[in-house]
């Protein structure tokens, strides 16, 4: 098996001094794509911000490992340039910075160098195309007055630009209409490829279909209580958590 | 002519404690020296369809600017430079209106007046710069009086020092169908006195105020814009984006004022300020006056720090808190700068600023 | 003009309710202006001790010193030689509403206090003219050690003590030329004070009546409440309609203890003959929120902007406010808030409807000292122009000494939109039930803030107005 590409090791995360997470382990290599399923309020979207970095949130114990670095007390411009990337539930709104200009930038300081601007611009367009996104958006501020779904794809547009080792797409097929859900599902799939991996947190299996998911983690008291193949998806839409959680006791992961 | 202590009065007052109702008094006007104001370095170019007067024309009297009918008094009556200007026809070049403080030059009074007549289309540049050092005064009185249908465009660029003082009054009259616009940006001085006042008496005149403003170390930024609904169906959008930093002490005052007969008339205002240092004094009265029932009205401000949220958000697409920083201070003025019609002046103005950013550390 | 849009012609609120009034059956009452030896009488007249005694004295010199403001509302109606200071009621306080006179008995009667008492009070006080005629409170509120009883009973008690220590020392005689007068001529007014860690359950009341022509009402309420404790008052106040000025310059202190919370609840609803220039203010202590609650609705002239000193870290403010001004009234009417220390927030909603002709103004003031770190404010401010001879205007100001701050604020004016009156008409509603339901609705957020009967009087008053109304 190849080298980790993420190695979470007994996780204690707290925020405003209520642990969320406690005892969690996690590994992800290389090519892998992992989905976090739970019941609301299971620390899901916790998880995603402590490996992004969300100041707000505390790491009181254990480790996060990253492409064979500790990055534990990294801030989260850090993680980014290393290959982390977070789609956020609520992408904030940056009047001033048009899209264009922001990827520009982002991409300049997650390569170190700033990228050509014809070349930025063609392949901006190619991506553009691909999630179904008027051109013009490249010209407007940075999520304001977009849509939920507009917001959603700007941040897979965001993905498909930075292409960073890891991608963890918190609920990003929330509140989106069939299509946009077909749409943001091709993004993510020219996404990924052998030297990528992707943990996507979701409810829906719609966002899923055509990925060809390796491992579904159930989170739940504080930690990963069960780990499993694709056919757990299947299992959960249908009959909910209650059956998988059932007799869970150890801290597997 | 003496100094003028009552600058930039709010159209309504209140409390005197909060210290809004006029400018301080350490930014009142200077009075004329005996020898007069001295020589001035001035220059300014004309595009084609706008020609010089030799007389203040007759339309753009009788108008007052936001530092009030004291200040405009004494900036026409003391004036060492005057220029008078009337636009015909559509235009899309820039009329260059440039004034530099230097050591020769300390000080440079200006009364402008633009008379745009019915229909025509006109842009003007006024930039006002300085050498490194001269603790100048640039005091401006520009009157604009945009007959019906007349777009007229004022971009002010103002890149003193840090010593020089500033005033810059502007009235502004537009009539049926006119629209008049003034991009201002206030980037250096120690004091800074400015006010832009537009009436809008007749149905479907427009004003915009697109400003942006700049302060650190002990610098005073005194502003009063007020915009005066009395015709039908007039618009204004008024709105400001400015950074503080050392101990700077800025006051805006924004005024929409909808009187009677200006039916469904519309007016909008903001201020966004990022603040960049515990030691700035930030004082803002925006006011809402109206006598008309069919009116929209609407103010929005906010002030603080960069928000931690937004810097998470930069952070995780890799940017560093430098970057960040800078991305959102262009931000803030971008808007603006973007509106301004020379790309070359456009570039100078940003580099003015980030070097001012520079100096003041916040960005390093 | 013929193109003109047929405009709503509002009428002038049904006040008969309050509009009634009875003689003057004074046992003792002052000549009309204000000299040494009036302020002398009073003070004789209430046995004060030789403190407050001086205390007027020297409020009558900063009072004689003090210049009016030179902004807001005029004053010019306001003939303070005219205005008589001091009016006793031909009574002593009474403890059961058997014992009061009839005809002030009837006038609270008709007001619905005592009623309002039996159903859902803790405490009642009721002041006439210038001394108050009743005091009770439930005897399981008297038993958690709560106190509520006038003021000046209180300085002749074991509270005598706490309360030279707080009287006007959060409004100073010095602010304002109405609080130096206030300190010189004040007369009644309800004292409550609120152990450490009582929390009273349901809300204690004043009711504020003035009745006799050309007087001053001057109340002084002092509220403290100590750590942890709660407390809910509500004042309420009316005058009849009269020719001459009168004025009401009363002032209310309130002490927020550590993490106590007070919510102080108003409706105003004066004759148009009245110059409400009433002076409230709040210090909150560490982890303290004081919320106010304020409907102006009468009067001929109000400056009302009660101020919050977020003293302690972490205390809150909130406003709700609604002004509702008609013909002939000048209302102006906001908040004030200082933060001065860290973490602390503020809160400010208001509505203002101006019809008739009447000039209906939000005026604030938010301040954050240095002191102040990771404070927030949000100032809210809404109008609504009801015809084109109104006045409404909006004088915000931020005065910031402190970069760690999220301070926010949004104002809007508009009127009642056509299409929104047209989509009611549509599923059915008349033209008058459907601006009524828009001005009820505008309304809304602040009613719901308003103690129940409080707010189904505020929308009888919305539906009265807008009754009858179409042109």
């Amino acid at each position: 098996m190849s080298q980790a590409l993420l190695h979470v090791r007994d996780l204690k995360v707290a925020v405003e001094e209520k642990t969320i997470l406690d005892g969690l382990n996690l590994t992800i290599h290389p090519g892998e794509i992992h989905v976090l399923m739970g019941p609301n309020g299971a620390g899901k979207s916790t998880l995603a911000a402590a490996i992004m970095g969300d100041p707000r949130y505390t790491i009181q114990g254990g480790t996060i490992e990253f492409d064979g670095e500790d990055l534990t007390d990294k801030a989260a411009d850090v993680r980014a340039r290393k290959g982390i990337f977070l789609s956020f539930q609520a992408p904030q709104e940056i009047p001033g910075v048009s899209l264009e200009s922001f990827l520009r930038t982002a991409l300049g300081a997650v390569q170190g160098k700033q990228p050509k601007v014809m070349a930025f611009r063609r392949a901006l367009a190619e991506k553009m195309e691909l999630l179904n996104m008027d051109s013009a958006y490249s010209e407007r501020y940075l999520n304001v007055g977009f849509s939920g779904g507009e917001k959603k794809k700007a941040e897979i547009l965001q993905l498909l630009t930075l292409q960073p080792k890891l991608a963890m797409l918190d609920e990003t097929d929330s509140g989106l209409d069939v299509d946009a859900v077909k749409t943001v599902a091709a993004g993510i799939k020219a996404y990924h490829n052998e030297n990528n991996a992707l943990l996507i947190i979701t409810h829906n299996a719609k966002i899923l279909e055509g990925l060809d998911v390796n491992y579904v983690h159930v989170l739940d008291d504080h930690h990963i209580a069960h780990t499993g193949g694709p056919e757990l998806i299947e299992q959960i839409t249908t009959g909910g958590f209650a059956g998988i959680l059932e007799g869970e006791d150890d801290h597997g992961g | 002519m003496t100094t003028t202590e009552i600058l930039n009065a709010l159209p309504v007052t209140t409390w005197n404690h909060l210290r809004v109702n006029s400018a301080p008094k350490e930014a009142a006007l200077p009075e004329r020296p005996e020898t007069g104001w001295g020589a001035t370095n001035t220059a300014y170019e004309l595009s084609e369809g706008v020609r010089c007067t030799a007389l203040l024309p007759q339309e753009c009297t009788g108008l007052e600017s936001g530092l009030g009918e004291a200040a405009d008094l004494s900036i026409h009556t003391g004036a060492n430079f005057s220029r008078f200007f009337r636009a015909e026809g559509e235009s899309s070049g820039i009329t260059y209106l440039r004034e530099r403080l230097d050591a020769e030059h300390p000080n440079a009074v200006t009364h402008t007046a633009i008379h745009a007549k019915s229909g025509s289309k006109s842009t003007f540049v006024q930039l006002i710069q300085s050498d490194a050092e001269t603790a100048g005064i640039s005091a401006s009185l520009t009157r604009i009086a945009a007959e019906p249908g007349a777009e007229v465009t004022l971009v002010q660029l103002q890149l003193l020092n840090p010593n020089c003082k500033r005033y810059n009054a502007v009235s502004v009259k537009a009539a049926r169908d006119a629209h008049v616009r003034i991009v201002r940006a206030e980037l250096g001085g120690s004091v800074v006195v400015a006010g832009a006042r537009a009436l809008l008496d007749r149905t479907g005149g427009a004003f915009d105020l697109d400003a942006i403003y700049y302060g650190d170390g002990d610098s005073i930024l005194d502003f009063n814009d007020v915009a005066v609904h009395t015709g039908r169906d007039t618009h204004s959008e008024m709105h400001h984006a400015g950074v503080l930093a050392d101990r700077c002490r800025k006051t805006l005052r924004g005024t929409i004022d909808f009187r009677r007969g200006a039916a469904h008339a519309v007016g909008h205002e903001s201020e966004d300020v990022l603040l960049f240092s515990p030691e700035v004094r930030h004082r803002a009265a925006p006011l809402i006056l109206c006598t008309e029932e069919n009116v929209e009205g609407q103010h929005a401000a906010s002030a603080g720090r960069l928000d931690e949220n937004v810097l998470y958000y930069l952070a995780s697409r890799g940017l560093d808190p430098q970057q960040a920083k800078r991305l959102m201070v262009d931000a803030r003025f971008a808007p603006v700068l973007d509106k301004i019609p020379d790309e070359a002046l456009r570039d100078r103005t940003r580099e003015t600023l980030e070097r001012r950013l520079e100096h003041a550390q916040i960005l390093g | 003009m013929a193109d003109e849009v047929k405009k709503t012609q509002v009428e002038d609120i049904d006040r008969s309710f309050y509009d009634f009034r009875y003689e003057v059956n004074a046992s003792f009452q002052t000549d009309a202006g204000l000299t040494p030896e009036i302020v002398k009488q009073i003070s004789e007249e209430k046995n004060d001790p030789e403190w407050m005694r001086e205390f007027r004295l020297k409020s009558l010199e900063i009072y004689n010193r003090t210049p009016l403001p030179n902004w807001g509302p005029a004053l010019d109606g306001l003939n303070m030689d005219g205005i008589v200071t001091y009016v006793r009621p031909n009574t002593e306080m009474q403890a059961k509403w058997a014992d009061v006179p009839d005809d002030i008995k009837n006038t609270f009667e008709r007001l619905g206090i005592p009623e309002a008492e039996r159903a859902s009070l803790a405490g009642v006080g009721a002041q006439y003219d210038s001394e108050v005629v009743y005091h009770n409170v439930k005897k399981e509120v008297l038993e958690q050690g709560v106190v509520y009883t006038d003021l000046e009973s209180a300085l002749k008690s074991d509270h005598a003590e706490r309360i030279k220590e707080h009287f006007m020392h959060l409004v100073p005689p010095t602010d304002h030329k109405f609080a130096a007068l206030h300190g010189a001529v004040w007369s009644g007014g309800s004292y409550v004070y609120v152990p450490a860690g009582v929390s009273v359950e349901i809300p204690l009341q004043s009711y504020f009546r003035l009745n006799a022509p050309g007087a001053g009402q001057f109340e002084h309420t002092l509220i403290i409440v100590e750590e942890g404790a709660y407390l809910h008052f509500i004042e309420g106040c009316s005058a009849p309609k009269y020719n001459v000025a009168n004025l009401h310059a009363g002032c209310v202190e309130i002490f927020v203890g550590k993490n106590a919370r007070v919510r102080y609840s108003t409706i105003e609803n004066w004759s148009k003959n009245m110059y409400n220039l009433n002076t409230k203010r709040a210090v909150c202590e560490a982890g303290g929120t004081i919320e106010w609650v304020s409907g102006s609705f009468g009067s001929h002239t109000s400056c009302l902007y009660p101020m919050s000193v977020l003293k302690g870290e972490g205390a809150r403010m909130e406003f709700t406010g609604i002004t509702f001004a008609g013909n002939g009234q000048d209302l102006d009417t906001g908040a004030q808030v200082i933060h001065a220390a860290p973490n602390t927030s503020s809160h400010i909603v208001t509505k203002s409807i101006a019809r008739d002709g009447g000039t209906s103004n939000f005026r604030s003031a938010v301040a954050v000292t240095k002191d102040a770190k990771n404070s927030k404010s949000a100032v809210s401010c809404e109008s609504l122009m009801l015809d084109d001879r109104s006045r409404s205007d909006t004088i915000p100001v931020m005065d910031i000494a402190c970069d760690r701050v999220d301070v926010g604020h949004e104002a809007k004016i508009g009127r009642i939109s056509e299409e929104a009156v047209y989509y009611l008409m549509s599923r059915g509603l008349s033209e008058e039930d459907a601006r009524a339901l828009i001005v009820g609705g505008f309304a809304e957020p602040i009613a719901k803030e308003l103690p129940l009967e409080y707010a189904v009087e505020m929308n009888n008053l919305i539906h009265l107005e807008m009754q009858g109304t179409i042109g």
